[in-house]
């Protein structure tokens, strides 16, 4: 249960009350002064959004829409200042307007709106309404506030354009948009399609640039799930909300980019409290809160895209107590701007919920921002929160009961948000009403027609002008040792089996030289890059593995059978580099592509599992400080530390240093074509200088699918072609690989019993090789006493327990290791203990001594490649379109049918607790990716094609057979009746619906 | 470091500032173009500003040609920014200030009139390239300042200057905070107001 919070009844409560009446009493000029309210210091006219209040909100909801929108302007910022609606004429009630933002004058607004083509509508001549998000302006150089011109930038009657902000210095606009203009056309193995989101949802949503006019649009940002809300902050960066879903990483965190989308990287927000930081904007760099964002911080789901309001600190703070230099306290960061916290979880909000916050500049630091309060349903009756009783409070608020209590219950939390707009005042903590909607609408996204400070204009990056022609760029890091204080490449990743013959630590560390550095101890790198030194010998880190994400494909049907029982999207990996003793590698990488880097140990095996995408622009020369280093601060392998030259160092390379040179630097600028990815990590030690007495090098690594020294070492499988390993084709011949005299040592000789582990390539009732199932699915955890499966609830879900598996695929925040050294299976192949877990050993102990010895039986070659299975995610394809998967194209489905026919059964069936987006601080439900509704429909649709399989045979798919099926969830005890019954009307209307999709009925 | 690299004269030149004080008025705006109440102050800036390229050249340039100490924990080692492993524009990998050490000087008035020929040159390059790391009216918000002080960001380089006082960041925030008149280039002949005397050719660099 969450923790209960009782509405406020002074504070937020009264002030809101107390306030809003002034605010009414106060009439069309908006000013009052008594009882400690604000006085409304430049009452500013403004726009906002007015959209019903039913609409499909949230953060993982990119392009929601639903009739009845328009773009409202107030001629003051007073409940009782006359009200305008500027696209009514486009519109035509018909249509949605969104995300409005005003050019630094203060005389044009950028907005986003969406009408049907069927409108009568036109704009220049021409029918106004494509159907889709198209961007818009309206000018008031000439005609005032209310008599402006409405033009229309972008017209696509195919791609959804949101979300846009003006450039300084008139150089166009920045928006988010589906069309993708440039990753569509260059998706992995040389395909061209629109991709999905990580949900396997909607088109993702990247941010693009064009010119004022509309035209030469530009994608500038390459992020596999939605990237929103970009505004331009006051140095000329673009800020902006980034959907971090990699596996369980599941939030919004808020990054930056230059215009031309260079140097992206993360500001605030990957390692905060909280889950979504959506709708960031820089406070008034004049005055108190210099440095500070404004923010709305929500969960990914539940809320209509509202939350807490929170001022982030972060200028001094790279994250919640993440101090950026000694000058500043330790604790810090973030903090509600209300003294009354607001909700940022999802269910029941006692104090309601705030959205898109817009900070002025005029000197009050006031905060216009939409904010709806707590209400319920009593009966037929919407009640405020503050009317219930404690223990109805308790009740709503227990986000763990089922969704038959809450189906049951006289008291419904689901009163839509009808945000109206208010200016908050965060000293004397007021609120004053500015625009209440009408019934069944909501106000958001208010925007004040104040010109403001032109940003800084960058200018485009200098960029290597022969790499971008290749559409490649350089990524260096510095040392892979230069961690932060997680310590995600320290230490706490190694085990004793990481340690070399007298080695203690696998990395030295000392106290940082840099006096401002905040770490108490570092890598020591002086001693690491020393032949001389143990610590050369012990430093763990041998290779780093380039990964680039595999989009899930759009129009599709049956990618989850094709991705697998796993949450992580398919990838393919591009290469591998060496990685110098003192951590630092400088490779080239494809542009504009979601890049992951893996730190590789001797065996082939990650130590991270890298739950976020790079990207780099062509040409693009990008340096980073390490592995998840402190985001500000001076780099480790910097000054005197790259400098040092130990004397055990070959004097043909070290002779040759050049001022602040890696060993990486040195040597790729010696052998330019070590920058290029190699296929296979294989390494020799170049830098120790052996004729000197005492100094020995490192062993070398040949990890080759094939070629190695010993051929014994060797694939005798397939290899992986173009680096995409599918498990069908290359992991299960090694489970039916002949081994061992007279093949007595082959795994299905042994591992062929379904009540232990079953290896055999067999076909499972689902589709997919039953060893793929026996692997990754952990067995049902028994009740010691009843022998009946042990089930836990998990926000009103009854999820049944399991052992762990033997292939792990989670990416929790706290379990970010490498997925093969955290898997049992990788532990019982190389006779290692690495970081599986007491519970996964005691599930899968080892095997007895009779057996043969199975950290031999599989050779070098063959246990890379499965660390590089497990690695990725352990998919069952990396590629969607292998001819083994299934995958079709949608043809004769779609989304009008799917919204008229089964979108309501949907809704009603599945879309209660149990199929919804929870980030990683819910717990998370066991593969959680496999069906997530959000309300939106388009999302809803696609993620629904991914269960169909068959439209000829409709029955056979997931999308019925788990509904309709006792007990569905697994979990459920005492369940007499399925979700959807096999003989109710909406068992059959699904069929139906499936069976359109058959060309051959 | 050596003295005549690096160490521009400190002296100012009031006519210069006077210039470049009216320069700077005449980019601002101001007032409230949908009449609102005269309490809401929005000063406008607009963006799109020029550096003078002569000052760069004379002055900004050698502090990134320059050999530059760094001591920290008593122990001194010597980087140029326009070193291999930093900002050298072939080999370095420092992000985007890309600098092509040794850049030649331009001869400015040979070159009057020829400003797309000057753009061709090293040492346009260089400036261009370290012009995109400024922020226009926060100069301590500038990359370029900002990275070497390592002042709550990163830098690949680490430490290179102790404090916002050392001569050389002094030089690169005069430079940034004197940007040419709204509407004129980098060429600006404005830019000669940046010394003292007012010559950009043989006059001295100003700081202060």
């Amino acid at each position: 249960m969450r923790h209960l919070t009782r509405p406020a009844t002074g504070g937020l409560g009264n002030a809101l009350l107390a306030t809003t009446l002034l605010a009414l009493l106060a009439g069309c000029q908006g000013s009052s002064d008594s009882e400690g309210t604000v006085t409304v210091q430049g009452d500013v006219p403004l726009v906002y959004a007015k959209r019903v209040n039913t609409l499909g909100l949230a953060p993982t909801n990119g392009t929601p829409s639903a009739a009845g929108g328009d773009l409202m302007l107030r001629e003051k910022s007073s409940p009782s200042a006359p009200e305008h609606n500027l696209t009514a004429s486009i519109t035509q009630g018909n249509g949605d307007a969104s995300d409005p933002e005003v050019s630094y004058d203060g005389k044009k607004v950028i907005f986003s709106l969406r009408c049907p083509s069927s409108n009568t509508s036109t704009i220049e001549g021409q029918p106004a309404c494509t159907g889709r998000w198209n961007l818009w302006e309206y000018d008031m150089t000439v005609g005032g506030l209310t008599q402006g011109t409405l033009r229309r930038l972008t017209a696509s009657t195919q791609h959804d354009d949101v979300d846009p902000a003006y450039l300084p210095a008139g150089r166009g606009v920045v928006f988010a948009s589906n069309r993708q203009s440039k990753s569509s056309q260059n998706q992995a193995l040389g395909r061209a399609y629109f991709a999905l989101d990580e949900y396997e949802r909607e088109r993702v949503l990247n941010l693009h640039t064009m010119a004022a006019d509309g035209t030469g649009i530009n994608q500038i940002t390459f992020n596999q799930s939605h990237d929103r809300n970009p505004v331009v902050r006051a140095n000329g960066d673009i800020m902006f909300s980034r959907w971090e879903h990699v596996a369980d990483r599941n939030r919004f965190a808020i990054f930056r980019t230059k215009p031309d989308g260079t140097d992206l990287f993360v500001l605030y927000g990957a390692q905060s409290p909280g889950n979504s930081f959506l709708h960031p904007r820089e406070m008034d760099p004049n005055g108190p809160y210099q440095g500070f964002l404004s923010s709305s911080l929500m969960s990914l789901s539940g809320s209509q895209e509202g939350g807490a309001l929170m001022f982030i600190d972060a200028a001094n703070y790279s994250e919640q107590n993440t101090p950026a230099n000694r000058t500043v306290p330790a604790s810090g960061g973030q903090r509600e701007a209300t003294s009354t916290p607001l909700d940022m979880g999802r269910g029941l909000a006692p104090n309601g919920r705030a959205t898109s916050p817009y900070p002025l500049w005029d000197g009050t630091n006031r905060v216009l921002v939409s904010w709806h309060p707590c209400e319920v349903r009593r009966g037929d009756d919407v009640v405020s929160c503050t009317t219930l009783t404690d223990e109805e409070l308790a009740r709503l608020s227990d986000d763990e009961r089922t969704d038959a209590e809450v189906a049951a219950d006289t008291l419904q939390a689901d009163v839509p948000a009808s945000y109206a707009v208010y200016m908050f005042d965060p000293v004397p903590q007021t609120w004053l009403i500015v625009a209440a909607p009408p019934p069944g609408f909501m106000y958001t996204d208010p925007i004040p027609l104040q010109a403001r400070p032109e940003p800084n204009a960058s200018e485009p990056t200098n960029v290597d002008p022969a790499l971008a022609a290749q559409d490649l760029a350089l990524i260096e890091v510095r040392s892979v040792y230069d961690t932060d204080g997680l310590r995600r490449m320290g230490e706490p990743m190694l085990t004793a089996a990481d340690l070399a013959p007298g080695c203690n630590v696998g990395i030295a560390t000392t106290a940082p030289e840099e006096p401002g550095d905040t770490r108490a101890f570092v890598a020591d790198l002086r001693r690491m890059k020393d032949p001389a030194d143990p610590a050369y010998h012990c430093a763990p880190v041998r290779f780093i593995r380039a990964v680039r994400a595999v989009a899930p494909p759009a129009s599709s049907m049956g990618l989850r059978e094709v991705i697998g029982e796993t949450n992580f999207e398919q990838q393919q990996i591009l290469g591998y580099s060496a990685v110098e003793p003192d951590g630092s590698f400088k490779l080239q990488v494809p542009a504009d592509v979601p890049l992951g880097l893996q730190v590789v140990d001797a065996e082939g095996r990650a130590f991270q599992t890298h739950t976020n995408w790079i990207q780099v622009r062509p040409g693009e020369r990008r340096t980073c400080d390490g592995c998840h280093s402190p985001r500000r601060g001076a780099a480790l392998n910097s000054g005197a530390i790259v400098n040092q030259q130990p004397a055990a160092l070959r004097t043909a390379l070290s002779a040759q240093h050049q001022q602040g040179e890696t060993m990486a630097s040195l040597r790729t600028r010696l052998e330019a074509s070590l920058l290029t990815l190699r296929a296979d990590p294989v390494f020799t030690d170049v830098w120790a200088d052996t004729a000197q007495a005492g100094i020995s090098a490192r062993a070398a690594i040949s990890l080759r699918y094939t070629g190695n020294p010993d051929p014994a070492d060797d694939l005798a499988t397939p290899a992986p072609v173009n680096g995409v390993v599918n498990y069908p084709d290359h992991i299960q011949p090694l489970w039916t690989r002949a081994r061992g005299p007279a093949g007595a040592h082959t795994c299905v000789a042994c591992h062929a019993d379904a009540q232990a582990l079953d290896l055999r390539s067999t076909n499972a009732g689902t589709g997919r090789l039953v060893s793929y199932e026996e692997l990754l699915i952990g067995d049902p955890l028994l009740d010691a006493v009843t022998g009946l499966p042990v089930t836990r609830m998990r926000q009103g879900v009854p999820e049944i327990q399991r052992q762990a598996p033997l292939v792990e695929t989670s990416s929790g925040s706290s379990r970010t290791a490498g997925l093969a050294r955290k898997s049992r299976l990788m532990e019982i192949l190389s006779g290692q203990t690495l970081l599986a877990g007491t519970g996964a050993r005691e599930a899968h102990p080892n095997p007895p001594d009779t057996a043969p010895d199975h950290a031999t039986l599989l050779n070098r070659a063959e246990k890379r490649l499965l660390a590089e299975w497990m690695d990725l995610g352990g998919q069952y394809y990396n590629d969607p379109f292998a001819p083994g998967g299934g995958l079709r194209t949608v043809q004769t489905l779609s989304l009008a049918s799917f919204e008229a026919d089964v979108y309501p059964i949907l809704r009603s069936t599945c879309m209660g607790a149990c199929h919804q987006a929870t980030g990683p601080e819910a717990g998370g439900s066991f593969r959680g990716n496999r069906l997530v509704y959000t309300g939106d429909a388009e999302g809803d649709y696609n993620v629904t094609l991914t269960l169909i399989n068959d439209t000829c045979n409709p029955a056979a798919n997931r999308l019925l057979q788990h509904p309709s099926t006792v007990p569905h969830p697994a979990g459920a005890v005492g369940q007499t009746q399925a979700v959807l019954p096999a003989d109710g009307l909406p068992y059959s209307t699904l069929v139906s619906w499936i069976a359109r999709g058959c060309p051959t009925p | 470091m050596p003295d005549t690299m690096t160490r521009p004269r400190a002296r100012r030149h009031g006519a210069a500032l006077t210039v470049l004080g009216a320069a700077l008025l005449a980019g601002c705006g101001g007032g409230n173009p949908l009449d609102n109440p005269p309490e809401v102050g929005n000063e406008l800036v607009t963006g799109a500003r020029k550096l003078s390229f002569a000052y760069f050249q004379r002055c900004v340039m050698p502090i990134l040609d320059a050999q530059l100490p760094v001591t920290l924990n008593g122990v001194t080692t010597v980087n140029s920014c326009a070193s291999a492993g930093c900002h050298d524009d072939s080999t370095g990998t420092g992000g985007a200030l890309r600098v092509r050490g040794g850049a030649a000087e331009v001869d400015l008035a040979a070159a009057a009139g020829v400003a797309d020929a000057v753009r061709e040159t090293d040492m346009y390059r260089n400036f261009y390239s370290s012009q995109g790391e400024v922020v226009f009216g926060n100069a301590l918000a500038s990359r370029l300042i900002a990275k070497p002080l390592v002042l709550n960001v990163l830098h690949g380089g680490g430490i290179v200057f102790d404090d916002v006082e050392d001569i050389n960041v002094r030089t690169m925030r005069y430079w940034i905070e004197h940007p040419m008149p709204e509407g004129q280039d980098e060429f600006s002949a404005a830019g000669n107001a940046l010394f003292t005397p007012p010559d950009a050719v043989t006059g001295a660099c100003n700081v202060d």
